[in-house]
């Protein structure tokens, strides 16, 4: 149940606007399809009787009531503007990959609006203001520390896409024996090296994706059963598995 | 976005579209011919009501009326001013 004259943020104020002139361009163009000439909305402006308060975070308003004076007057423009002119003014919707900002309980609502304030929203943004070697401590007023911060987003990109094994193969041969661990995650960023240990001793790799890893192992340390091999792909990830060796 | 809205007045979109509600053609027969006009460019502008109603969550829904009464009154009701531009749409 809505309830009337509370106060209201911008943003969702906004929210609702866009969704209304959207459902009234979708009857129109309903109605397009019967009738040759119809009118498009190209542009609206609201101005509003609005008290605005500030409660030191955030900005609300509430429209002014039968007998109140001295309200503000606000206006609002909405142009209409083309899909492309949408995609290059807004940043991409986050992908599978990318883990927004929002959704990392480790960050504090503080710092969160602080790097809302500087349009980082995820944790690519954050990496493409870090390749651009921008002094966060300094552009966000010594309030979020980069290194501390990359390390609770990775972490949590990691969490979302865990690594998942699905076939390993074992290929001894007298020259150069090897294991192939196939999968999905198994590294996720090209910033580590993976680091493997298999029956205790450190193994070379020798090749390395998202989907297989290889791995240079002595034939020498190989059991029938139980073998272990742990990998470490990242900072933030540890696989170990136990494994058969059948002939 | 909340869906309750104060039953006195219409959603923000349905304003819209009575707004935009217009007979493409106007024409009239002078001597044997009929002469037809079309409007290009619509824009208007009116003193309206709003309820901004706010729901548990935070959503924001908007109802919106035109001024319902043209009584002068000790309490005035707040009038808000919009103003919109529609243009016309050729559809093949």
């Amino acid at each position: 149940m809505a309830v009337a004259n509370r106060s209201w943020n911008l943003e969702s104020f906004l929210d609702s606007l866009i969704v209304e002139l959207d459902k009234a361009r979708e009857t129109l163009a309903i109605k397009a399809i019967n009738k040759p000439l119809t009118y498009a909305v190209k542009d609206v402006n609201l101005e509003m009787q609005l008290f605005p308060s500030f409660d030191g975070d955030n900005v609300q308003f509430i429209t002014a009531q039968p007998g109140q004076e001295g309200a503000s007057k606000i206006a609002i423009q909405l142009g209409s503007i083309t899909d492309q002119q949408i995609r290059k003014t807004t940043n991409e919707p986050n992908t599978a990959q990318d883990v927004s900002i929002d959704l990392i309980d480790e960050i504090d609502t503080d710092t969160k609006n602080t790097l809302r304030k500087i349009g980082v929203t995820s944790v690519n943004d954050l990496d493409k203001i870090q390749k651009k070697n921008v002094d966060l401590l300094k552009v966000s007023n010594k309030k979020v520390d980069y290194g501390k911060l990359a390390n609770l987003l990775n972490k949590a990109r990691r969490t979302e896409n865990p690594p998942k094994v699905g076939n390993v193969n074992f290929n001894i041969s007298r020259s150069a024996s090897t294991i192939q661990v196939e999968g999905d995650n198994l590294m996720l960023d090209e910033k580590y090296k993976p680091v493997a240990v298999f029956n205790g001793e450190m193994v070379e790799l020798i090749s390395a994706s998202k989907s297989n890893l290889k791995l240079q192992i002595n034939k020498d340390t190989v059991k029938d059963k139980d073998n272990e091999l742990i990998v470490i792909s990242d900072p933030y990830t540890v696989f170990k598995m136990k494994l058969d060796h059948k002939n | 976005m909340s869906d309750y809205i104060n039953e006195d007045f219409i959603e923000f979109n349905e304003f819209i579209e009575e707004l935009a509600s217009i007979d493409s053609y106007m024409d009239k027969r002078i001597d044997h011919q009929v002469v037809a006009m079309q409007v290009e460019k619509i824009t208007t502008e009116t003193a309206c009501q709003l309820s901004i109603e706010v729901d548990l969550d935070g959503a924001v829904s908007i109802g919106t009326i035109p001024p319902m009464y043209y009584l002068e009154t000790s309490f005035m009701p707040v009038f808000h001013n919009i103003k919109i531009n529609f243009e016309l749409e050729e559809n093949n």
